[in-house]
């Protein structure tokens, strides 16, 4: 029995090897509290649980080109370049951005709010500063005329009539909203050139839902491309409706803050509106001129709200919006249940197996159920160590991995027993067990293997944590299996000269 | 300890009934996925799903008079049972996204006295689903020739084109069962059947190699005698690891939760058809070829 103590040797490095590379994993997960960097440090060597087990969302986003004059190459790497600086910004952790094709970006985040990373990543952001027009008034005068003289039927209530005071501004419920485009349509004539309506957003006023309407001058005097910094903090000016609500301070880059300068300088006394997306935020007064380059969005913004709309003015507006073209969420409940469920399944499944195991083969049971064990650390080590995902099916690879690795050991044992019956003493009805039935463990592991490459290549998110967990663990079953398991067959064959085999 | 002895049994002289049985299942598969079609989830339509979990118990009619008020009546509502948990899927296709949020924000208002759990929301374009839907053929074609490939070059070319017939005959009739109890096709699942692909071939090949191996040990035996008692040889293990990977996926079935229990049930019928199939589809196959023409073998 020539290189036994080698092998024997090389079974106990595996086992150190595979615990050593479990341990991250295990202290991460078992643990009830821990010191945040040992968190961060453990992190990175442990194994990740997939989005399906941790909760979070998998999203799949493509650039919507509808609309836009001119489509450069690059505009789906622009997005995913400002999308990585507003997700590093809002701080998720180990988030995945990444190319999907030519045209999508894949998101996956661990653990988010849904809807607040969602408007977070989505929003486009064009950021404007547009002048009011002083003639609002006026032009609204002239579009009642111009619609009274166009109305054949004379039924026609007048635009002005929809309209009516909120706080200064003028106002419409927003129940008229779609009137009122339509005859902004109708009126177009009498808009003055270069001039066009703008939103507010939705607001409550004296119980009703309410938006203010805006004359802008379309031409913009600065974009948000001129913002160095955003900050956001709680309001502290005067006036009562903003208080306690949360603000944005912008700071201009130094050339714009010079135009801003002038700009302010220039229209004092008129009103500058802050248009986001196309909606008007606000629209201050200009009482004198502004030298800092320094402004403020103020709307009745909520701290989170703020604070994310800071996050997006820092790292700039989108170059184009952004289509939700696959979306799977699951909520941090069910990502609980399913953990607990699939492990739980898991386990007592094998249990069954390793107690069949023991009953049917007897110490030589006991022998392959190591050799099981060993199976899991391995797989669960290696996932560890390159940084793979566990995700709910891939607790079924593992499983599978267990009726794999038992299939292996049957067949050994099996054959062991054939060769005894025809009377082979029992170290050679073991050497002729193992290599006889090694080709048919080889073939089948391979080819299983190879269905999970192809699984791997042709499936998406928690099918390749299957597939992957399916891979690794036969490659580990083929070590385990085989060589393991006849190392310390042989060993205490050798060691205790057993004659008689109970299998 | 011993419980499965070397049977003796003489499959192959069986093998007519096989060939019935599983031409029945087979055709009996097929008309199910011609005339009732499977039912296929959001990855491969396009589409929404929203599962939610409210607090207090509520049923299928309250739901649906709520997706009522948005003009939602159509979409299927199911409640998963013993729970408070409904899956809501979309009918159409258009725009899944808004149907998705308009769902949650209606649910949510119509029943604000009690409090929902967004337990997951799925919403795929029409656009991605076809690429899934392409992909997944691919999938399963590509796996299916390279097990047939394999099988020739260890073992020979029969053994290879009856491997990919049985493999073939696995995945329809698991389809089939998969139809009939109204399960939903969705990517989980067939990566379930994937699993059987290569389960299946395992089995086979577990036979073929002590055909392989009897071949040159019990020469001069008549084939049907050859192959008769290499499945015998070989029944005890098939039993044994059947039996274990049944038990570990019924383990899965029962409690792995829903998301989990699909993927068991088809891999259950998927292991069951594959075990079958190894003796009297892929053994029976090349008895009945080597009966009509025999191949001359080197003496």
């Amino acid at each position: 029995m020539r290189g036994i103590g080698f092998r024997i040797a090389l079974v106990i490095i595996i086992i150190i090897v595979g615990l050593y590379t479990i341990y991250p994993s295990f202290r991460l997960y078992s643990a009830k509290e821990l010191s945040q960097e040992e968190e961060r440090s453990l992190l990175k060597r442990a194994i990740h649980l997939g989005l399906d087990l941790k909760g979070g969302m998998h999203l799949v986003l493509e650039v919507d080109t509808t609309g836009l004059k001119e489509k450069p190459a690059d505009l789906r790497d622009r997005a995913l370049e400002i999308v990585k600086n507003r997700i590093d910004e809002f701080g998720v952790y180990e988030p995945t951005i990444e190319k999907q094709g030519s045209s999508r970006i894949l998101i996956q985040l661990p653990g988010v709010d849904r809807e607040r990373a969602l408007n977070l990543i989505r929003k486009v952001a064009h950021l404007e500063f547009k002048l009011v027009s002083d003639k609002t008034q006026d032009v609204i005068k002239s579009m009642d005329k111009y619609l009274a003289k166009g109305d054949t039927t004379g039924f026609q209530e007048p635009f002005s009539s929809y309209l009516f005071g909120v706080e200064g501004d003028i106002g419409f419920d927003v129940r008229d909203e779609d009137s009122i485009k339509m005859l902004i349509t109708q009126a177009k004539e009498v808009i003055p050139e270069g001039f066009e309506f703008y939103f507010g957003p939705k607001e409550i006023y004296q119980g009703k839902e309410v938006k203010r309407l805006y004359l802008l001058k379309k031409e913009p005097e600065l974009t948000g491309e001129t913002v160095r910094d955003a900050q956001h903090r709680p309001y502290q000016g005067p006036e009562l409706q903003y208080t306690g609500s949360w603000v944005i301070d912008l700071e201009f880059k130094r050339e714009a803050a010079r135009q801003f300068a002038s700009i302010t300088g220039k229209n004092i006394g008129k009103r500058l509106a802050i248009v986001l997306d196309d909606v008007v935020q606000s629209a201050p007064y200009i009482r004198e001129r502004i030298p800092q380059g320094k402004a403020q969005i103020t709307g009745n913004f909520k701290a989170e709200e703020a604070r994310d709309l800071a996050i997006v003015l820092r790292a700039g507006a989108l170059p184009a919006p952004l289509k939700i073209a696959e979306e799977r969420s699951v909520g941090p409940s069910l990502g609980k249940d399913s953990i607990i469920k699939g492990i739980r399944a898991s386990l007592l499944g094998s249990l069954f197996v390793v107690l069949f195991m023991l009953i049917y083969y007897s110490l030589t049971g006991l022998i392959a159920n190591f050799a099981l064990l060993l199976n899991v650390i391995f797989l669960i080590g290696i996932l560890s160590a390159f940084g793979g995902t566990l995700t709910m099916p891939g607790i079924a690879g593992i499983a599978l991995t267990i009726a794999m690795s038992v299939d292996a050991n049957i067949l050994i044992f099996e054959r062991i027993k054939e060769e005894l019956r025809i009377g082979k003493t029992v170290r050679t009805a073991i050497d002729q067990g193992f290599s006889r039935a090694w080709l048919a463990i080889f073939d089948s592991n391979v080819t299983t293997i190879i269905t999970g490459i192809v699984l791997y290549i042709f499936g998406t998110g928690p099918i390749r944590g299957f597939a992957l967990t399916l891979i690794i663990g036969l490659i580990a079953n083929l070590i385990t299996a085989v060589f393991v398991t006849k190392a310390i067959l042989d060993y205490f064959t050798y060691k205790f000269e057993v004659t008689k085999l109970r299998i | 300890m011993e419980l499965i002895k070397n049977p003796h049994l003489p499959f192959m002289s069986w093998r007519k009934y096989g060939f019935i049985f599983s031409g029945t299942l087979v055709l009996i598969a097929l008309l199910l996925l011609i005339f009732k079609g499977p039912k296929l989830g959001v990855d491969f339509t396009g589409g929404a799903l929203v599962w939610v979990k409210f607090e207090k118990p509520l049923d299928v009619g309250d739901i649906r008079a709520s997706l009522a008020k948005i003009g939602q009546e159509q979409a299927s509502i199911q409640k998963l049972s013993g729970t408070n948990e409904f899956v809501i899927r979309s009918v159409t296709k258009t725009d899944p996204e808004s149907f998705a949020n308009m769902v949650i924000s209606q649910l949510k208002k119509d029943f604000s006295d009690n409090p929902l759990d967004l337990r997951a929301k799925e919403t795929v374009e029409p656009k991605i689903s076809r690429e899934l839907t392409r992909n997944t053929i691919i999938g399963v074609i590509v796996a299916l020739f390279l097990m047939g490939i394999y099988v020739w070059f260890r073992f020979d070319f029969r053994f290879g084109v009856a491997s990919v017939i049985a493999l073939l005959h696995d995945v329809l009739i698991t389809i089939g069962a998969l139809i009939l109890t109204g399960r939903e096709f969705t990517i989980v699942v067939v990566g379930a059947l994937l699993t059987i692909v290569g389960y299946s071939i395992n089995d086979t090949i577990v036979i073929s190699d002590r055909v392989r191996e009897n071949r040159n040990k019990l020469r001069g035996v008549p084939f049907i005698d050859l192959i008769n008692t290499s499945i015998n040889e070989t029944f005890s293990r098939t039993m044994l690891t059947g039996f274990f990977v049944i038990v570990t996926l019924f383990c899965l079935y029962f409690l792995g939760g829903p998301v989990i229990a699909d993927f068991a049930f088809t891999l259950i019928v998927g292991l069951i058809f594959g075990t079958y199939s190894s003796t009297f589809v892929v053994c029976a196959l090349v008895t009945e070829w080597e009966l009509r023409s025999p191949q001359k073998r080197k003496r």
